[in-house]
């Protein structure tokens, strides 16, 4: 129910012209900032930003990806290929990887160092989450890069994918 | 891909990560003021709300320096921690990253050292995508990166509660400018 209430409120915001917020999101971040950095960490005022702050990112973290679903498929209908999806696809699966490592690490702490044969603890929130975070924002920001360029802005480019699945976008040579 | 598929698998792994980061902080990497307070490292008491600390004496296999070495100035019999009985996950005094260990002005050299990762992949990108002449809005992302990467560095570093906002700030930040970057809706291409 929550879900098909986000996605509705997600695809519905982006039917409309997302620039009037962009002030509005600075001002909030804004405010967010001064409350966390300037009042004592106890108050209460400073913990009910502070789960604010933690319910939001979540929020915001869904929506990313349920528009960036969208754009994805735009920027495929837009040029041809699975470009778009191919990369919405690894980026998704990079973030449930550091999503799921971030979980695993802490919830299987215990466990994980004890595991057989004498292996190592796996550094689960060091190697999945933060690598596993950096790949997917770049995959991320290769997505908006591509849509940018090919669906507001009407141009050709073309993808490579390198070895550790990174894309790069780049301007298409007329006649391509 | 319908975006179905995200919410779903996103919404349940988000479910879990919410709780644990404010409403329940499991007693694995929570620290509880009270129980920590004890702990003298390099950077000050640990007043972060996370650690991803392992129990000193649980690594048999990490050799311990001797007390008041250059590598590990503080005995590790001072550190105590006492769990919180309504914490979720109780029994164990266990962490999941040794504190000063291998060094002494890094509390978390894994954590501290693969949160570099983000500036790097912030220079790439730049790097990468600058011929396509990226947008203020884009240049914008990539410096939150960085510096979302360096406040990673100095949070994992000291365990201090700023270092911590450091951390957190910019990254709610990136998920906001996100969130409008992929907002704009398909923009008709005015025909030549």
């Amino acid at each position: 129910m929550l879900c098909a209430v986000l996605a509705a409120g997600s695809l519905h915001t982006r039917s409309r012209r997302a620039a009037g917020i962009q002030p509005w999101l600075g001002a909030w971040t804004l405010v967010l900032t001064s409350v966390l950095l300037l009042t004592d960490r106890e108050a209460p005022l400073h913990n009910v930003f502070r789960g604010i702050m933690t319910v939001t990112f979540s929020l915001a973290f869904l929506f990313i990806f349920t528009v960036g679903s969208v754009a994805a498929n735009e920027v495929d209908a837009s040029r041809g290929g699975n470009d778009g999806t191919s990369m919405f696809r690894a980026c998704l699966f990079s973030f449930v990887v550091a999503l799921g490592s971030w979980i695993v690490d802490i919830v299987a702490c215990h466990e994980l160092q004890q595991l057989p044969f004498s292996l190592p603890y796996p550094q689960l929130h060091a190697f999945g989450w933060h690598f596993g975070t950096c790949l997917g924002l770049l995959q991320l920001f290769a997505l908006m890069v591509l849509h940018q360029h090919t669906v507001r802005d009407g141009r050709e480019a073309r993808v490579e994918w390198n070895s550790i699945y990174v894309p790069r976008v780049r301007i298409a040579e007329k006649g391509c | 891909m319908h975006w179905a598929w995200p919410l779903v698998t996103l919404g349940f792994l988000l479910s879990f990560t919410t709780v644990f980061y404010f409403f329940s902080t499991p007693a694995s990497i929570a620290v509880k003021p009270t129980a920590d307070s004890t702990l003298p490292p390099y950077w000050g008491v640990v007043d972060s709300e996370f650690n991803w600390y392992t129990e000193p004496n649980f690594h048999s296999h990490i050799p311990s320096p001797p007390p008041h070495s250059h590598f590990h100035p503080h005995p590790a019999s001072t550190r105590t921690y006492t769990p919180s009985p309504h914490s979720l996950f109780h029994p164990h005094t266990l962490r999941c990253e040794s504190d000063h260990v291998l060094f002494t002005h890094v509390a978390e050299p894994f954590n501290t050292c693969t949160s570099a990762a983000y500036p790097f992949a912030a220079s790439f990108a730049w790097r990468t995508h600058r011929p396509l002449g990226l947008s203020g809005w884009h240049l914008g992302m990539l410096i939150v990166t960085v510096v979302m990467g360096v406040g990673s560095m100095v949070f994992h570093g000291t365990l201090r509660y700023p270092a911590q906002l450091l951390d957190e700030l910019p990254l709610y930040t990136m998920a906001g400018r996100s969130d409008l970057s992929l907002s704009f809706p398909r923009v008709p291409v005015p025909s030549d």
